[in-house]
């Protein structure tokens, strides 16, 4: 390679190097306010109001962060002061990926708050935060409310606390059915809480966003139907079931069938759509704490959608005004000011766009590649000429044949063609390929599990273990011995499962790491070699 | 892109280690590798082909450019290729991604130069096969079949098909010395190869054949990131044991 090629080969793989390297190591935002990636999830205690954001821009617009939400806190009196409460933590198991739901009750001298964690195992949890003056908060390390798995296997998708006589009532939304119902709990403390199951399940396929109750025993409930925008309801709940559903506020559209349709009383400049509303009831003063945000969809996918809040007040849901101080459009606040981007991250994203283009050109390549190939042995003659001559054809029929489909629109000859040559020849032949694996994998185990040294005999053990108790065999090789297979047969497998599990999840595991370690330090150092144009000897 | 605060102070250690160690060896220190008994077995199957006249066969997997385990595999078909124009043996380099022909075909005809002999080298020899596992297996079978070769060197990041090949190859009688760092193919490899370099000595291997100090220097940087990741599991498992929790950095600060 001459020289001039050379450089320009170096510099430009340092250049785009650096970039990633920037993009990795470097805070893709600096600065900007609390909130600036959203207002959600909110609780009014007084005039101190708490709420949920987010450390970035969440993944889809009017949602909440899934990863990286943060509790955030500020007084009515003084909007424009607005600080974190408290951070997500390494060190917390259960809030591991973020904290959102904040739900606080003054507890004698000092201050509860409850929220959502979100715990290392992606599952979430109602976790605690104590507080002297409601305003420094330490969040306890582990976890208060962990409904059981067979009920929520995803954990609390969101949750909602009264206090009511002789102790504490918890509602949260589990997933059931690829929907969001309502379960119950109860707690004299907010410390141990004794699960009551389910409380509410709307008819399918609607979900239920959020619930709060009300003093009259009904309950304000966010609902949504699949494509369909949320909407507010009132409705009391009997043996599990909502009767007498008023629409309320939201998208009239999404209302389904059995919901009458009611005066807009929840309802907000700010929110084109509502995705939360928490009603909170105080001596005959009524507040509604709305969250919501334009509809992108109105708008075209590049709008952010972020989500705002605002605060309704009034002696009922007749006469709901926002509160004073509100903005124009309803909502509390303006979102705080946006951070200052470091831009790289995005420069490295664009950068990917360079891989299609290579990617083509590489085709072509492994298309003259392949023709060279086979065009060089048909030339030679012999035996193998008819496979390559085989070999070029199918490249030729599948590349007519894709272009045709794909030029006319599938049409029906082509795409029967296509049908017959890809679907009915390919795929087979591709799978035939993978079943010959299972007679491989035999003859490869069968060599190794020969037992001629010490080693290959503790293999053979746990691999004979691992086998028979993987698959139910064990009650059947058991059944063969004694006559009361099933018991026996049972008991056996309960005994093995143990030592397979740890074999499989300690052992193995731990064996499957070290390679992992070994192997990411081994790709980041022929990286940096790589970056550096330092490895002379094959990438010159 | 959003990387834990932890992850890049840790990647920055590690990247400080190897970068020192790799200008320390520029400098002239000199470092130990000890013996890796898969590498050495490279030169004796090329002895091998060079005895019986007969091509070997190297791949690099079924990957792109853009999988370090791919460029750890073409990183050693240079020497390899360099070893066999010096011997007059054939390479055979069966690819499943297209974008990997020309890297590898440039990296063995400057192989071939090196040694003197590029009039020795033949484009065909480095061939797509298809980027479909399977089809990728059959073909890389047919070549190992029909070309009979001496040996087979399976360098890089392979799926499934790693038993499909080596078992083959296998049953074929050839001499065969496998590497990768996917942990669920290192058995495959195992029962099926006569050696195999598993997880990192995939990394290690060009450092260790072409003795290069800046690749020698990298490799002993490697070894210190691996000494601190054992020490920081050294110490987060007895923080574990003696604390009872299960966050051990939690434990030993006593919160």
């Amino acid at each position: 390679m001459k020289g001039f090629q050379r450089k320009l080969i170096w510099t430009a793989t340092f250049i785009f190097g650096a970039i990633w390297i920037l993009a990795f190591f470097l805070p893709g935002e600096v600065g900007g306010g609390v909130d600036r990636h959203g207002m959600y999830a909110p609780d009014l205690v007084g005039t101190r109001l708490f709420y949920s954001s987010g450390s970035r821009q969440t993944s889809a617009p009017l949602n909440e962060h899934k990863q990286g939400s943060y509790i955030c806190q500020l007084d009515l009196t003084a909007v424009n002061r607005r600080e974190t409460a408290f951070r997500s933590s390494p060190f917390r198991r259960d809030d591991y990926f973020g904290a959102k739901r904040p739900s606080v009750f003054q507890v004698g001298e000092g201050w509860v708050m409850l929220y959502l964690g979100l715990g290392k195992d992606d599952r979430k949890r109602v976790c605690m935060a104590r507080s002297d003056d409601s305003v420094s908060w330490r969040p306890e390390t582990k976890s208060v409310f962990d409904p059981p798995r067979e009920n929520a296997p995803e954990g609390v998708l969101w949750f909602s606390v009264y206090a009511e006589s002789g102790g504490y009532r918890l509602y949260y939304g589990v997933m059931r059915r690829a929907r969001i119902v309502v379960h119950q709990a109860f707690s004299e403390d907010l410390i141990n809480w004794k699960d009551e199951g389910e409380f509410l399940e709307l008819p399918e396929p609607e979900s239920v966003l959020s619930l709060s109750a009300m003093k009259d025993g009904k309950f304000l409930i966010v609902s949504k139907l699949p494509d369909k925008n949320p909407f507010v309801s009132i409705s009391s709940v009997q043996d599990g079931v909502a009767k007498d559903r008023v629409f309320v506020g939201g998208d009239e559209d999404g209302v389904p069938e059995g919901v009458e349709i009611g005066e807009k009383y929840v309802n907000a400049g700010f929110a084109q759509v509502i995705v939360d509303a928490r009603v909170k009831e105080d001596a005959g003063f009524m507040r509604v704490l709305i969250v919501g945000g334009e509809d992108v969809n109105q708008f075209g996918e590049n709008r952010e959608g972020v989500l705002k809040l605002g605060i309704l007040e009034g002696t009922d849901l007749s006469n709901l005004q926002p509160i004073q101080g509100s903005l124009p459009n309803g909502s509390v606040a303006e979102l705080s000011t946006p951070a200052f981007s470091t831009g790289f991250s995005s420069i490295a994203g664009k950068m990917s766009d360079f891989v299609p283009i290579v990617m083509t050109f590489g085709f072509v390549m492994g298309l003259i590649s392949l023709v060279m190939v086979h065009g060089r042995r048909i030339r030679q003659g012999g035996d193998a000429r008819w496979f390559s001559l085989l070999a070029v054809l199918a490249l030729i029929v599948m590349v007519i044949i894709q272009f045709g489909n794909r030029t006319t629109q599938n049409h029906p000859v082509w795409t029967a063609l296509d049908d017959i040559f890809f679907m009915r020849m390919q795929f087979p032949l591709g799978a035939t390929m993978f079943g010959l694996l299972a007679a491989y994998l035999v003859s490869a185990a069968y060599r190794a599990f020969r037992i001629r040294t010490f080693d290959a005999a503790v293999l053979t053990a746990v691999a004979a273990l691992v086998v028979i108790t993987q698959v139910p065999m064990g009650q059947f090789i058991v059944s063969l011995f004694s006559p009361e297979s099933a018991q026996a047969g049972a008991a056996f497998d309960a005994i093995a499962t143990e030592p397979r599990t740890w074999a499989l999840n300690v052992a193995n595991d731990a064996v499957q790491r070290a390679v992992g370690f070994g192997a990411f330090v081994g790709a980041v150092a022929i990286a940096l070699r790589l970056w550096l144009s330092l490895d002379k000897t094959s990438f010159e | 892109m959003d990387v834990p605060v932890a992850t890049r102070i840790f990647a920055l250690i590690v990247c400080i280690a190897i970068l020192w160690r790799m200008f320390g060896a520029k400098r002239g220190v000199q470092y130990f590798i000890r013996r890796i008994p898969g590498i050495d077995a490279i030169e004796e199957a090329l002895g091998r082909a060079t005895e019986m006249g007969k091509p070997i066969v190297f791949t690099p997997g079924i990957d792109t450019l853009s999988n370090m385990q791919v460029l750890a595999g073409l990183s050693v078909l240079g020497w390899v290729a360099k070893k066999c124009a010096s011997l007059y043996v054939q390479v055979i380099v069966p690819l499943a991604k297209p974008t990997v022909v020309p890297a590898a075909e440039e990296i063995v005809r400057n192989a071939y130069r090196e040694a003197g002999a590029e009039e020795h080298f033949r484009t065909t020899n480095i061939r797509f096969i298809s980027e479909d596992q399977s089809a990728f297996a059959a073909g890389t079978v047919g070549i190992l079949a029909r070309e009979k070769a001496a040996a087979g060197f399976y360098f890089g990041a392979f799926g499934y098909e790693s038993l499909l090949i080596s078992e083959n190859g296998n049953r074929l009688g050839i001499i065969q010395v496998a590497a990768t760092a996917d942990y669920v193919q290192i058995p495959f490899f195992i029962c099926a190869c006569d050696y195999t370099l598993i997880g990192e000595e995939l990394y290690a291997a060009s450092a260790y054949l072409s003795r290069d100090p800046m690749q020698v220097g990298s490799l002993t940087g490697q070894d210190m990131a691996k000494a601190l990741i054992l020490l920081i599991l050294l110490v987060g498992s007895i923080a574990a044991i003696f604390s009872g929790e299960l966050n051990p950095v939690q434990g030993l600060l006593g919160k």
